[in-house]
């Protein structure tokens, strides 16, 4: 994932502009190359052939060769001196604190404080850069783990499942399933599209488990 | 470069919007978008900061904080700063409310234990 699309998934997540009250019936829309699309929440049915495939995802994972748990890579990259992930996350946690310290500071400047107003502003935009930078390489380093890995295979079924097309029949709006099975997203879905949708599914799970 | 989410807040603060939002919110005719429900992310996205700046402007016009000025409305880093100090000022007063209340429910139950001790002190000397 490149660093301007994490940046925007991670806006998208982080973006106060989730009004939980505002969605309607568990959906979420969103626009792609000028169609509507929307995710919705999956039902226990679904959840549970999901849960039940990324079970049997992760069994698979940890029988093959080469493949390594979230703990063990970590250790492994902290023993041949790549990163460590620990120490990074830490830093991660650090900068978060810096920005929530310096967006008080610059709450209190008054207006005709220029000089300071843009010096915090400069901070904050300085914070938020190497925060991305951060995530970025934290990702990268984890995307390996099984435990990433699976959860990746995970919300990659569900969106196979949820994401729908909007469609106008007979003057009637009518949605339809995107893909028609698993396979068929694996092999067709375009990389953009999938991406939007999962961010969307995400979003709207996240919203139904706080 | 500026993303979705900057030119978003800007329409959303515009007089424009803010007073279609609040008269959509009087008046149940007039309507913010061509569908009223199923809102497509963009458009909760917009709901949002109508209203997130609807509360800003309505502090402003209260004289509420003294750190709200329409430069801060103006300046999206300086709104989010000043929104981030409001939430930590409200979580702050929240978390002393719910010490008193405490400290209150504390003393009302010493004060009743008391009580019992005495009616029990009182009970036994005139048997």
């Amino acid at each position: 994932m490149g660093k301007e699309t994490l940046k925007k998934a991670i806006t998208e997540l982080e973006s106060l502009s989730f009004s939980p009250e505002l969605i309607q019936d568990n959906k979420i829309c969103f626009s792609y190359n000028n169609e509507i699309y929307r995710v919705r929440m999956p039902n226990q049915r679904e959840l549970m052939e999901a849960d039940r495939l990324k079970n049997e995802q992760q069994v698979l994972l940890l029988k093959q060769e080469n493949t390594l748990t979230k703990k063990q890579l970590k250790n492994l990259l902290k023993d041949t001196n790549k990163a460590d992930i620990d120490l990074l996350e830490k830093k991660l946690e650090e900068l978060g604190n810096d920005l929530c310290e310096q967006y008080l500071l610059l709450a209190k400047v008054i207006d005709a404080d220029t000089v300071t107003i843009k010096k915090y502003e400069d901070i904050i935009k300085e914070i938020k850069e190497s925060r991305y930078t951060l995530l970025e390489e934290i990702s990268n380093h984890l995307s390996p783990a099984i435990e990433n890995q699976v959860e990746g295979f995970y919300m990659s079924y569900l969106t196979s499942v949820c994401t729908e097309k909007h469609k106008i029949v007979e003057n009637k709006v009518e949605w339809f399933s995107v893909w028609s099975s698993f396979d068929e997203y694996l092999d067709k879905a375009e990389a953009d599209l999938s991406y939007y949708a999962i961010c969307s599914l995400t979003k709207l799970i996240m919203h139904i488990r706080q | 470069m500026k993303n979705i989410d900057y030119y978003i807040r800007d329409l959303a603060k515009t007089d424009y919007w803010q007073s279609l939002y609040i008269a959509s919110k009087q008046n149940n005719g007039v309507q913010l978008f061509e569908n009223s429900y199923n809102f497509s992310s963009l458009q909760v996205q917009f709901l949002q900061w109508l209203s997130l700046y609807s509360l800003l402007y309505n502090e402003l016009s209260q004289h509420e904080n003294k750190f709200l000025t329409e430069a801060v409305i103006n300046n999206h880093v300086r709104a989010d700063a000043y929104l981030y100090m409001r939430r930590k000022t409200i979580e702050l007063e929240w978390k002393k409310h719910q010490k008193e209340k405490h400290i209150d429910e504390l003393k009302s139950k010493h004060k009743n234990a008391k009580h019992e001790v005495s009616e029990v002190i009182d009970v036994q000397f005139r048997g």
